[in-house]
């Protein structure tokens, strides 16, 4: 009979070792986006279309306010509004999105992600409003 | 007339430790497969919660931390002044690098909380050194 005990002992080491090398954290995951220069989506596209610009701002001043997306007059202030207009919008000028100061990374992620989602492969960011 | 008493059996009390062998191995193996190490180099960060893109398996991206104040840190080396994490986000591109090269990743790990206002100041200074791309990094688990 093989003495199991020594390879045991390794085998709960091994174990307790991976239960607490590990993490509960989910994995890390990334949003591209590309600087834009001022002049992008003003004109400069080759496309018979040019960029359209998400603005991620708040309704109202103060940083109270609830965020919301603007594409040209159409305001959304939800994720699903957001989705449905980007879903209509062509692809291939691509997209940019300009964040006001006073909003919240997430807001920015948010349309990021809305961006990523819709189906544009061109994301550029514009800093400030 | 054989009175030889019947030789009693061995008692032993022996543990069928076969199975519980194969079971802790295969939870070894689940935590070996499962299993996502921590960048102990990053900050604890609640990060924005999308989705996102898997990170690609490329070399070791730089990764510029904004924290809930806002505050600018280049992860790993602890150091937080602007023109330090301005040269390692430029510093991804060897001078002798031929242009099709795959450029470490430029990773921007920003606490959901913080206002935009800094995100916006650092894509800034980015854009004026020439840098074009970067990534937002989020949390798939939201």
């Amino acid at each position: 009979m093989l003495p199991l005990v020594a390879l045991l002992d390794v085998i709960f080491f091994l174990l307790f070792y991976f239960m607490a090398a590990g993490t509960l954290t989910p994995p890390e995951n990334e949003l591209p986006a590309t600087l834009a220069t001022e002049q992008v989506g003003a004109g400069s596209s080759s496309s018979d279309f040019t960029s359209q610009v998400i603005y991620v701002e708040r309704a109202s001043t103060g940083a109270a306010g609830p965020v919301q997306y603007r594409i040209g007059q159409r305001t959304m202030s939800t994720r699903s509004e957001l989705d449905a207009v980007l879903s209509s919008l062509p692809k291939p000028p691509g997209i940019v999105i300009r964040a006001a100061n006073d909003v919240t990374v997430a807001a920015v992620a948010e349309a990021l992600d809305a961006a990523r989602l819709g189906g544009f492969s061109k994301i550029s960011y514009v800093s400030g409003r | 007339m054989n009175f030889a008493s019947k030789k009693p059996e061995e008692s032993e009390l022996a543990l069928n430790v076969i199975a519980l062998t194969d079971v802790a191995f295969l939870i070894i193996i689940f935590f070996m497969f499962s299993t996502h190490f921590t960048r102990t180099q990053l900050r604890s960060m609640d990060l924005p919660r999308q989705t996102g893109d898997t990170p690609a398996e490329t070399a070791l991206p730089v990764i510029i931390e904004i924290d809930a104040d806002g505050l600018l840190s280049l992860a790993g080396s602890g150091r937080s002044d602007l023109p330090t994490i301005l040269a390692a986000a430029q510093g991804r591109a060897s001078p002798t690098a031929p242009a099709s090269q795959t450029l470490p990743d430029l990773v921007i790990r920003a606490d959901r909380n913080t206002p935009a206002l800094h995100l916006n100041e650092l894509a800034s200074q980015l854009s004026a050194a020439g840098i074009r791309g970067w990534k937002l990094a989020t949390n798939s688990g939201g």
